[in-house]
């Protein structure tokens, strides 16, 4: 008969084996985890950048009264497109992510500080150039909002479908971000189950279709 | 991070320590894992053959066993009840005085066994079913293993006859796999399985340990755990082949492996006392209880796999299911492929674990005598690689649910 024994070396040592390996999985994980959010950082950095060039072309126009308005509207659709490309990575990092980077955090309410700022200069833009597109704004929550997500599937595609006719900004009221609150306060509406939409000041607090939208623009002239 | 992460996390080490413990057996055995001893005596090896309406395999099974270079066999077919021509054609080679004929009620293939050998004569006793054909060497690459004493089996190594179908593709991958897996179980002394076709055992001690459990659904695997629990020693021979009809399609293919995965719960059952036991060696220590975690692991990457699957394919519709306009299908949300969307946290591990099972797909490949020949046979490796996976886990979780809400047991 056999007496049978057990590889206890041999059961250590692959055991340390595999715990290095795997160790290598997390740090290797950790380590793409920090590479997006550093590549976020530097794309959200780079979009501050050019929101100061466009800060600096309404300073020079508000100063010397040229009229530099064919480069504004240059530069405003390139951070148009620009901050699109960040919103796509930023909601791609966090249907993704495994695990939570406290510098994303602040990253985001960078973004979202910028898309304030880009926000009020396209208002600006448009009243100083007579730019003629709508602007629509848009409060969600990751949170509270399930249907948000359905509202931006379809503000997605009323910006691709109306893309010279609508300016879109998003804003998340996770963040608490001090001009996001205070633009609840100014409007009356706190994010739950319902995203709120405001379009050419009016506010809409429930989710809308695209036929609702397109009713809305059609109403106020932006696309009938 | 979620528990769904948390149970990556745990299959990714089981998996990986597996992996190595395999790939490291293998390469400290490698030289010799092809290499069987020399045969120093010639013993009567008797083959019995189990048979229940198998008119269209019977003859060639009885031509490739006269086939076998070996000294001194003889053979005896156990007509298990067959209501075909069997019977017909095993009297035409009784009449020829080449092999022993017994009819029986049909009882089941365990029950023809223990007939079987009540009546053959040889010291050794190999188990053929009758749709399975030995190699000419099949008993020379088989019969050294039984000069050491302590051991009482000697499993053969099956291949696929025919790889008509996908699913008979996938099978003769599996099947070589199955090899390089039970050479390396054997040389860890933890083999646990004694395929009926081509086993052979010593007539002694199997009859000293019991005949074959007719109330199993898996005797080949309960005479090994019952062999292992007694403290014999089960050896494989990695060129000792056996080829054998494989199921074609996937009812028939599901049949069979339900009653082989409802069998080793079974069995796992029976022998539960053997489960961390150190007393029964690596067996009980290691692969029991590593093969229920696989079972664990495969039930939730599957569940998982189907989950996300449904996602995947309910969030690519839906964007254009909430806009009413089915043109968004194809240029929704464009993305770039560059390394923020290919990569992921768990890339080192997806990676790891591919090369791994290319490592091993070469391994066995080669241990069991075949050539990779990756082109000519792309499309075997394909199969395997991707549906595989799945196959087994379903087959498993399907295995496990009967198995647990007790439904009734089929042969």
């Amino acid at each position: 008969m056999v007496k049978r024994k057990v590889e206890w070396k041999t059961y250590l040592a692959i055991g340390i084996i595999t715990f290095i390996f795997f160790l290598s999985g997390i740090l290797t994980g950790l380590f793409i985890s920090k590479a997006k959010v550093d590549t976020l950082v530097e794309q959200v950095n780079q979009l501050g950048i050019n929101l100061r060039e466009t800060e600096t072309i309404m300073l020079f126009m508000s100063l010397y009264g040229k009229d530099a308005c064919d480069m504004l509207y240059e530069q405003l659709d390139a951070l148009n497109n620009e901050s699109e490309e960040i919103r796509k990575d930023v909601a791609f990092y966090e249907t993704t992510k495994r695990v939570e980077d406290p510098s994303y955090i602040a990253t985001k309410k960078n973004y979202m500080s910028i898309m304030l700022m880009h926000w009020l200069y396209q208002e600006k833009a448009n009243k100083e150039c007579q730019i003629n597109s709508t602007i629509i704004l848009f409060f969600y929550s990751n949170k509270y909002c399930e249907i948000c997500k359905d509202q931006g599937t379809v503000l997605t595609y009323m910006k691709q479908k109306y893309a010279d006719k609508i300016v879109i900004f998003t804003f998340d009221v996770d963040l608490d971000v001090r001009m996001i609150n205070y633009l609840g306060k100014l409007y009356g509406f706190e994010v739950r189950e319902n995203p709120v939409l405001i379009i050419r000041n009016t506010k809409y607090e429930k989710f809308l279709s695209r036929n609702d939208i397109e009713k809305i623009l059609c109403d106020i002239g932006t696309i009938c | 991070m979620d528990l769904i992460d948390i149970g990556y996390f745990i299959s990714f080490y089981i998996m990986l320590y597996c992996s190595f413990i395999w790939l490291y057996v293998y390469l400290r055995n490698r030289e010799t894992i092809k290499t069987n001893p020399v045969i120093k005596r010639s013993p009567l090896v008797s083959f019995i053959v189990p048979a229940y309406n198998e008119e269209a395999n019977i003859e060639n099974c009885i031509k490739s066993i006269m086939n076998v270079r070996y000294p001194k066999k003889d053979i005896t077919v156990v007509d298990d009840g067959s209501t075909d021509n069997t019977e017909k054609i095993c009297k035409k080679y009784q009449r020829k005085g080449l092999i022993k004929f017994i009819k029986q009620n049909h009882g089941g293939k365990a029950a023809a066994m223990n007939n079987g050998i009540m009546h053959v004569r040889g010291t050794f006793i190999a188990s053929m079913d009758a749709d399975s054909y030995p190699d000419p060497d099949y008993l020379n690459n088989t019969m050294g293993y039984f000069n050491n004493p302590i051991v009482s089996v000697v499993t053969p190594s099956l291949k696929v006859i025919q790889t008509d179908s996908i699913l008979r593709k996938i099978q003769w991958v599996e099947y070589l796999f199955s090899i390089f897996l039970r050479k390396l179980f054997s040389i860890f002394d933890c083999q646990y399985v004694a395929p009926g076709p081509g086993s052979i055992y010593r007539k002694d001690k199997l009859r000293k340990i019991g005949s074959f459990a007719t109330d199993n659904l898996t005797e080949d695997m309960e005479i090994a755990f019952r062999f292992y629990e007694k403290g014999h020693k089960i050896e494989n021979s990695t060129n000792a082949y056996v080829y054998t009809h494989t199921p074609r399609n996937f009812g028939s293919l599901y049949k069979q492996r339900i009653r082989w995965y409802r069998g080793y719960l079974q069995n796992t059952k029976k022998y539960s006392h053997m489960i961390l036991s150190i007393r029964h060696g690596n067996l009980g220590f290691f692969l029991l209880p590593v093969n229920l975690a696989w079972i664990g692991i495969m039930s939730f990457m599957f569940i998982n796999l189907v989950y996300n699957t449904i996602l995947s394919i309910y969030n690519f519709i839906k964007p254009a299911w909430i806009v009413n306009d089915i043109g968004t299908l194809i240029n929704f949300e464009q993305i770039e492929i560059n390394w923020f969307y290919i990569f992921d946290f768990y890339s080192f591990f997806f990676v790891l674990f591919f090369v791994l099972g290319l490592l091993t797909i070469k391994f066995a490949v080669s241990t069991s005598g075949e050539k990779l020949e990756v082109w000519k046979r792309k499309t075997f490796y394909l199969y395997f690689i991707v549906l595989y996976p799945l196959i087994l886990s379903f087959f498993w979780i399907m295995s496990t649910i009967k198995e647990l809400i007790g439904d009734k047991r089929i042969w």
